[in-house]
C-alpha cells in the first residue's frame, strides 16, 4: 500500500487531511465527482467506516457535497483551501518550536529555512 | 446482532481457556481479535465455527445458537491448511460450493485467476504462501454473515499481506461482520473498525478503533503494548 499513516492521529483525520490537501492543490476540478468509499477504501488499505466518516466530515465543511444516490462531489475548494492554510501553520509551528528547543534564534532559523528551500529547489510560483 | 455471547466458558481439562468471555457485535463491522499466544483468541473462534463445544455460558449468531444453523452463516478459515492436498485448486472449489450453497464460484475463479494461479494446479505443488492465499479466497467468497479469519496472515509475505487486507476490504459488505485474529495488530490496524483485546480467556479492553485513537492520542498497536507489557 502506498499511503502509511502515523500512530498518533485518528486515521480518519489524516484522510480528510490528505483530500484537503488534494482538493485545495487542485486536483480535482469544482463538482467534480470523487472516488465512492469502497474505491478509497481500497486506495487506502482502510476500513470503508472510517473513509466514510472523513468524507462525511469534509461535507459537513461543505468541502463536499453529495446527491442522494449519484454519489459525492467538490464542493467549495476555496474552504479546502483555507483548511489546507491552517494546517500549514500548525506544522509551521511544530516546526518553529523544535527548533526553538535546538537552541536556533529566531535569524538562524529563517537563515536554514531559507537554505533548505534552496537545496529542495522549491521555487516562489 | 450478528453475534451474541455472553459468560462463555471453556475448559480443556482443569485449564480454563475462556473464563466468562462477552461480546456482542452488530453487522458492518471489521473486528481485531487481538491477544498474546495462548490468550484464547483460537478457542473462541473454534467455538463460534462450531468446532468446539461450550462448557458454561451462551454464544448466538444472528440469534441462532451455534450448530448446524449456524455453520451455514459462518465462513471459518482455519490457521491451519484444511485445503485437501491431493485435488486441483479448481476441485477444491468445486468441493466447497458442493458444501455451502452460498459460495460464489465464478467470484473464487476469478480471484485465483488474477493471481495468477492455474486453477489446474494440484494444491500440494503451491506455496505456503499460495495455499493461504487459496484458503482465504475460499473463505471469503462467501456469502456469510460473519466471517472468522484465524490469523490470515500470519504465515505470508508483507506484499501477500496486503493482498489478503485488500481482499478483505473488497469483500466488505455494511450487511456482514469480520473477525481477525492475529497478534499482527499494526498490519490489519488500519481496516478494523473495532477491536477486542483478549488475555487470560477474558475481555479486557474493547472497543471502537477511531474513537480510541482519539481517546488515547495512540494507536491500537501502541495500547496492546501498553496493556501486554510483559
Amino acid at each position: 500500500m502506498s499511503y502509511s499513516f502515523t500512530n498518533a492521529q485518528p486515521i480518519f483525520e489524516q484522510i480528510i487531511e490528505y483530500l484537503v490537501v488534494e482538493i485545495a492543490n487542485g486536483k480535482h476540478e469544482k463538482d467534480g465527482r470523487v472516488p465512492s468509499v469502497r474505491d478509497y477504501a481500497l486506495l487506502f488499505g482502510v476500513n470503508p467506516n472510517t473513509v466514510q466518516r472523513a468524507l462525511t466530515e469534509l461535507e459537513r465543511e461543505g468541502i463536499l457535497y453529495s446527491k442522494r444516490g449519484d454519489g459525492r462531489f467538490i464542493g467549495d475548494i476555496n474552504k479546502a483551501i483555507l483548511t489546507c492554510e491552517k494546517i500549514a501553520n500548525h506544522k509551521a509551528k511544530i516546526y518553529v518550536q523544535e527548533m526553538k528547543k535546538l537552541g536556533f534564534t529566531a535569524d538562524k532559523i529563517v537563515n536554514l529555512t531559507k537554505e533548505v528551500i534552496e537545496e529542495n529547489g522549491i521555487t516562489s510560483k | 446482532m450478528v453475534l451474541q455471547v455472553s459468560n462463555l466458558v471453556k475448559k480443556y481439562g482443569n485449564t480454563v481457556a475462556l473464563r466468562g468471555v462477552n461480546l456482542n457485535l452488530p453487522e458492518g463491522r471489521i473486528v481485531g481479535l487481538l491477544g498474546p499466544n495462548g490468550s484464547g483468541k483460537t478457542t473462541l473462534i473454534k467455538i463460534l465455527a462450531g468446532i468446539l463445544t461450550i462448557d458454561g455460558g451462551m454464544a448466538t449468531i444472528c440469534d441462532n445458537e451455534i450448530g448446524v444453523k449456524t455453520k451455514a452463516l459462518v465462513s471459518y478459515l482455519p490457521d491451519k491448511s484444511f485445503l485437501c492436498e491431493w485435488m486441483s485448486v479448481e476441485k477444491m472449489l468445486n468441493y466447497t460450493k458442493d458444501f455451502f450453497p452460498d459460495f460464489r464460484l465464478e467470484r473464487a475463479m476469478e480471484m485465483v485467476k488474477m493471481l495468477g494461479i492455474n486453477p489446474k494446479s494440484r494444491i500440494k505443488t503451491l506455496s505456503k504462501g499460495t495455499k493461504e492465499k487459496v484458503s482465504l479466497i475460499i473463505a471469503m467468497s462467501r456469502d456469510a454473515k460473519l466471517y472468522l479469519l484465524d490469523e490470515p496472515i500470519a504465515g505470508v509475505d508483507p506484499a501477500a499481506r496486503d493482498y489478503v487486507i485488500r481482499t478483505i476490504i473488497n469483500n466488505y459488505s455494511p450487511n456482514s461482520t469480520v473477525i481477525i485474529s492475529t497478534h499482527l495488530i499494526s498490519d490489519v490496524e488500519p481496516i478494523l473498525s473495532d477491536f477486542v483485546f483478549i488475555n487470560n480467556g477474558q475481555i479486557v479492553l474493547a472497543g471502537n478503533v477511531d474513537d480510541t485513537r482519539i481517546r488515547e492520542q495512540k494507536s491500537i498497536d501502541h495500547l496492546f503494548r501498553e496493556v501486554f507489557r510483559c
